[in-house]
């Protein structure tokens, strides 16, 4: 497989040398001159200098022929211009663009782009798992649907602790695909399922759907 | 009409001028506040600075009430990320972009938005200078 990399700073750097490992075929761009010679000089002629947005840069670098591009530039406006220029004129399948800005991971997939990587989402889910008292904890975004898989830690107080799931009211569009034990132990979710104090709960919801769905499983019991 | 002009650069500044001369209501935005010293002190031209290529930015400027786009910078992929986000995030019915590049004008002609490619007139506007 024959990957282009646009981008050959911090994160472009490492995606280029974990492909190369992998046993790609790989080629980065990368404007500055200095940090391109930096980079053949260690990793050996895996990149040329240049603006990977540009046509003839992507032309250069055999976009006609490559498999998919990875833009991870600092800037999302250059990512998403390098990834809808291959699209567009080489017809290049598999376009991943590094998401600088969060609230741009929208607008990317709309545009098309493949896959949109927000790394400060990423970082975000990480925290928030290692957080004592995490509760819902985002850990994937489903491309299609507008669905994402979410996870939720059951407290201790929660009214639905020893409820089985057929008893939890569900916001529409919400459904529990698996509950993990306290002990790591894995269950199936059917009706008959009894929730239980730490128990992780992971689910598919909708961004509307998923205060409720937190609600639903977290909120404490009034007795 | 309420328009929007991304970029207060020579070209910005003599845009909003003259839609302002037309009435028109101008935003204008731009990174930098020295730009502004070129526009005319007018009220119906708002001048803010602000990072068009931010979602954010574009919506705290107003660009929600807005009739018409306009992204003129220098930089291509700010332009068009600008552009983009004005037709799919704000819904803003008339967009226009400056795009350097003639292979990426060819690429938004081709998606439906207004180009303005300066690369492509200078050089017809020259070559027909030599021919005469």
């Amino acid at each position: 497989m024959y990957i282009i990399v646009v981008g050959c700073g911090t994160v472009g750097y490492h995606v280029t040398k974990a492909l190369l490992f992998g046993g790609y075929e790989v080629l980065a761009t990368e404007q500055d001159s200095r940090r391109c010679e930096m980079v053949c000089e260690e990793l050996g002629s895996v990149a040329i200098a240049g603006d990977g947005t540009e046509a003839g840069v992507l032309e250069e670098a055999g976009a006609n022929r490559c498999d998919a591009l990875i833009a991870c530039t600092r800037s999302d406006a250059d990512n998403l211009a390098a990834c809808q220029m291959a699209k567009w004129r080489f017809g290049v399948k598999r376009t991943i663009a590094l998401v600088n800005n969060p609230q741009d991971v929208g607008l990317f997939k709309t545009l098309g782009i493949d896959v949109a990587v927000s790394s400060a989402d990423i970082i975000l889910a990480h925290i928030e798992e290692e957080l004592p008292d995490h509760s819902l904890v985002h850990m994937l975004p489903l491309k299609e649907n507008n669905r994402e898989l979410v996870e939720v830690k059951i407290p201790p107080d929660a009214a639905v602790v020893g409820k089985r799931l057929a008893q939890v009211q569900l916001p529409p569009d919400s459904l529990i695909s698996l509950v993990i034990g306290k002990d790591g132990q894995l269950r199936m979710p059917n009706g008959d399922l009894q929730i239980q104090a730490d128990d992780e709960v992971v689910a598919i919801t909708t961004p509307e759907g998923e205060a409720d769905l937190w609600e639903a499983l977290t909120k404490v019991s009034e007795e | 009409m309420h328009v929007f002009i991304m970029g207060c650069g020579r070209v910005g500044s003599i845009v909003a001028q003259a839609l302002a001369q037309e009435q028109h209501e101008v935003t204008i935005i731009d990174l930098n506040a020295d730009s502004f010293r070129r526009l005319p002190k007018a009220p119906n031209v708002k001048a803010l600075v602000a990072d068009g290529t931010r979602e954010e930015d574009l919506r705290q400027a107003g660009i929600e009430q807005m009739e018409v786009f306009l992204t003129v910078t220098q930089r291509d992929t700010a332009n068009a990320i600008a552009a983009q986000m004005a037709r799919h995030v704000f819904a803003v019915p008339k967009v226009i972009c400056r795009l350097n590049d003639p292979m990426r004008q060819e690429m938004f002609q081709g998606m439906g938005y207004d180009v303005v490619c300066p690369t492509r007139i200078v050089s017809e506007m020259l070559l027909e200078s030599i021919h005469r």
